[in-house]
């Protein structure tokens, strides 16, 4: 379980987040929902460990980020907002990359690059570095990047922006693949639709302070079809299930 | 009024204002606005117009004499003039060339401005005519420049009661000489990247063009010395020795002296003209062949063969790597080095400065005198000094080159992947990389490259000097990363946080300590018994490992820096007794 206890963050003078209580069980999707400077990038932050808090506690299965910085992030994928990448480098140099800082073998690792990448539709960009690369497909790569080491609890800033639908599709399916298998997933987004479709629980924040917990009802529990429902049965979308359930089998594999 | 306001509105006057601000954005710290454009323009302007005048004084002196008719009079005038101008319209080139090189990647319309500006209601002719316009007015910018520069100098230069034509006539031919000289230095660097884009596949057009135009801006500084040496070559110039058609300056200054008539030059004048005209037919091929294939610039950046990426991809190994994180950021640092052309840049630069030095000390040595029995002992020992000496300056200023371009960042905000996977076991690791790139790149690759040299004159017993410049450099890079805590390229950069002077200062002291020392050793190492030499090596070794010892010991506990941040230390200013 992720919890966070009295989370707080100050930036000179300015309390970007105030005394924030929350916490993750595994198996379950939370959205952290809130307008533009509310404080969800800076909570994503103080979780990853990108940031230290000014006060407040972070604890992930009982390891707590202040005295073992190291177990508590080798357990975390991170996706973050922006693709920031290093675009000189290819898709699979920045994945080898990942995994060495990561301590991944060398075989395993270079399986794992080679299947992610065909899975994830990069195969065919391999070679180029990634300054071709679109919005869509640095997040596939940064979405690769987050789940190679196989984490416990996977954090994602706003995962959907720039995704084309089929990238977006994959996201959706893996991220309840994984909740189903037990994982923690956190993601801030400001998307209602998204929260409400994936999520099992929602923490709303505004001005730095947790104002609404919300206690949602399932996965896919909307009666009315979506317009994404629609665009996948008129354009015969192929069925994500099986893609997303190969991407976690060659991610856990040893 | 109306006229001017009318002028600001067209979509021309734009474009070429965003072209040029886009020449003097090079990307690395620097300001796009305005006000940030004029400051660049106008410091450049004023350390050019500094150095002539500085110059200047040194020429008046110069002239002093030449003029003295108990000096040689007419005769000892017209050398010295002649080699000057060879000199001023060198340096003219040379300003021209370096910037033109500095700006390589913008000299056409790029993809940017393809998919930018197609969309616009602008026609691909304005596009090409504002991008070639904004060129104009960049080298323009440095030509006049230069050219006010260094009119003190040669206002100097015929000051004189032995003039043989009216001193307008002589600015008059001076001028289209060092224009034509600019003209032709800056339009060839435009010809290079035209023959670049041109003829190299797209496929490595980004690496091939980012390597060439390093290596341009390696030899423009590494022949700094010899420009310097032009003031002493005006026998070569009357003379019209061989060498002469192998050197740009030489052609334009032969054009000069056509100008005022001497017929010794003609052949000088017609290789300036040619190439002037063939450099410009090639540029203005190019840009043609653009303006018609515009999706020729549609660059793909180092999009790269299957067969050169498998070569770079680590053999399968089932056991975990003994170091990872070292793996991780050697490879991380060699392929960052390898294809920006930002750090490129920095390091063949700074280096170039080391070549230069290195260039200067040996450019006019016999180096047969080493061995030559019957030659003048002190002709013998200037040898051997300069030779023992080279590398040792040469990785002095390498290695400095390197740890300089480390600094730099690349993509910043990238830096987070670092961040997160950061752990003390890895400290180490990711700081013995980067000292592992300093000590192969900035040390024992530029004390392997003058081992030829070096063999040539001393024998086997080169091997001896060699070792101890690449002990000598490990100790350098030990004591250079003893307060060292960054992962190459992911720590943000301030500019200006020491005090200049005091910077300057030590890094000369350093290096006249660094290469007094160290040459002494090699001289020991060379001359002694080899059993001497193994002593040296072995008390080099032990220093290393010494300093080693403590750098890690120190680095080991403290966070590696991801943000730059000005000193704490307060210095009191101590205007009160206490």
């Amino acid at each position: 379980m992720l919890q966070a206890t009295q989370l707080t963050k100050r930036y000179g003078g300015v309390l970007a987040l105030n005394q924030v209580d929350f916490e993750v069980h595994r198996g379950e999707i939370v959205g952290y929902l809130g307008p533009n400077g509310s404080g969800k990038s800076t909570t994503v932050n103080l979780v990853v460990g990108l940031l230290e808090p000014s006060a407040g506690r972070l604890t992930l299965d009982g390891i707590d980020l202040a005295t073992d910085p190291v177990e508590y992030k080798r357990r975390i994928g991170y996706v973050p907002e922006e693709p920031f990448l290093y675009t000189h480098l290819t898709a699979g140099e920045y994945l080898t990359l990942v995994g060495r800082l990561r301590g991944i073998a060398p075989a395993l690792l270079e399986h794992r690059i080679a299947v992610l990448l065909e899975l994830l539709q990069l195969h065919d960009s391999r070679y180029k570095t990634m300054r071709a690369f679109s919005k869509g497909m640095r997040q596939r790569v940064l979405l690769a990047a987050a789940l190679m080491h196989n984490p416990d609890l996977l954090v994602l800033d706003e995962p959907f922006s720039g995704l084309d639908v089929n990238a977006g599709l994959l996201f959706r399916t893996l991220l309840t693949l994984l909740a189903a298998q037990g994982r923690m997933v956190l993601f801030s987004t400001h998307r209602f639709d998204m929260v409400e479709r994936l999520c099992s629980r929602a923490i709303v924040l505004s001005s730095g302070r947790i104002v609404a917990r919300e206690q949602l009802a399932g996965t896919d529990r909307r009666a009315a079809e979506s317009l994404e429902d629609v665009f996948m049965r008129v354009t015969d979308q192929p069925d994500y299930l099986p893609l997303a359930t190969r991407i976690l089998e060659i991610i856990a594999a040893v | 009024m109306s006229g001017r306001a009318n002028y600001r509105d067209r979509p021309a006057y734009h474009l070429v204002r965003r072209f040029v601000g886009e020449l003097f954005d090079l990307g690395f710290l620097s300001e796009s606005s305005g006000p940030g454009l004029m400051r660049t323009i106008g410091g450049v302007a004023a350390v050019l117009l500094a150095l002539g005048v500085l110059l200047a004084r040194g020429f008046i002196k110069r002239y002093a004499i030449a003029n003295n008719p108990d000096m040689g009079g007419a005769l000892a005038y017209h050398h010295v003039a002649l080699a000057d101008h060879f000199f001023l319209i060198g340096v003219t080139m040379w300003i021209v060339a370096f910037v033109t090189v500095l700006i390589a990647s913008s000299l056409f319309p790029d993809e940017t401005d393809f998919r930018v500006l197609m969309v616009l209601p602008v026609s691909r002719r304005l596009i090409f005519a504002a991008k070639l316009a904004a060129l104009g007015c960049f080298v323009a910018i440095f030509v006049v420049t230069a050219e006010v520069a260094l009119f003190p100098l040669f206002s100097v230069t015929i000051i004189s009661p032995h003039l043989d034509h009216f001193p307008l006539v002589l600015f008059g031919a001076y001028l289209i000489a060092s224009l034509a000289g600019g003209l032709f230095a800056g339009v060839a660097v435009m010809a290079v990247q035209a023959l670049l884009l041109l003829a190299v596949p797209r496929r490595i057009l980004s690496s091939t063009s980012a390597a060439v135009g390093s290596l341009m801006l390696f030899g423009l500084v590494a022949s700094l010395p010899l420009l310097g040496r032009f003031t002493a070559r005006g026998t070569a110039l009357e003379s019209g020795a061989r060498w002469l058609w192998a050197v740009p300056p030489a052609w334009f200054a032969g054009l000069e002296q056509r100008l005022l008539g001497d017929e010794r030059f003609t052949g000088l004048a017609i290789v300036a003209l040619s190439a002037l005209i063939g450099v410009c037919l090639v540029s203005a091929g190019a840009y043609l062949i653009l303006y018609r294939h515009f999706e020729r610039v549609m660059v793909r950046p180092a999009s790269r063969g299957p067969a050169a990426a498998a070569s770079s991809r680590a053999p399968g190994r089932a056991a975990p790597l003994r170091r990872p994180a070292f793996t991780a950021v050697r490879q991380f640092t060699s392929m960052t080095l390898w294809r920006s052309p930002l750090h490129q840049g920095v390091v063949a630069a700074i280096a170039a400065i080391g070549v230069a030095l290195v260039v200067n000390s040996l450019i006019d040595l016999d180096f047969r005198v080493a061995w030559d029995v019957s030659a003048p002992v002190w002709r013998r020992h200037e040898v051997i000094h300069a030779v023992v000496w080279a590398p040792f300056a040469l990785v002095f200023v390498t290695a400095f080159a390197i740890r300089a371009s480390l600094l730099v960042p690349i993509e910043p905000r990238a830096n987070w992947v670092f961040r997160i996977t950061e752990r003390p076991a890895f400290r180490l690791q990711q700081i013995d990389a980067a000292a592992w790139t300093m000590r192969m790149i900035g040390v024992v690759l530029p004390a392997m490259l003058l081992l030829p040299l070096q063999w040539f004159v001393f024998g086997p017993r080169a091997l001896a000097t060699t070792a101890v410049a690449v002990l000598t450099g490990g100790l350098i890079v030990e004591i250079l990363f003893l307060d060292w805590r960054r992962i190459p390229f992911t720590c943000s950069y301030l500019i200006g946080k020491g005090f200049v002077p005091l910077v300057v200062l030590r890094g000369l002291l350093a290096f006249f300590l660094y290469t007094t020392l160290g040459s002494a050793l090699a001289h020991i190492a060379r001359a002694a018994p080899p059993a001497f030499g193994l002593v040296i090596g072995v008390m080099l070794i032990g220093a290393i490992a010494g300093l080693r010892r403590m750098r890690r010991s120190s680095q080991e506990h403290v966070p590696l820096e991801f943000e730059d941040s000005l000193p704490t230390e307060l210095s009191p200013l101590k205007l009160t007794p206490d």
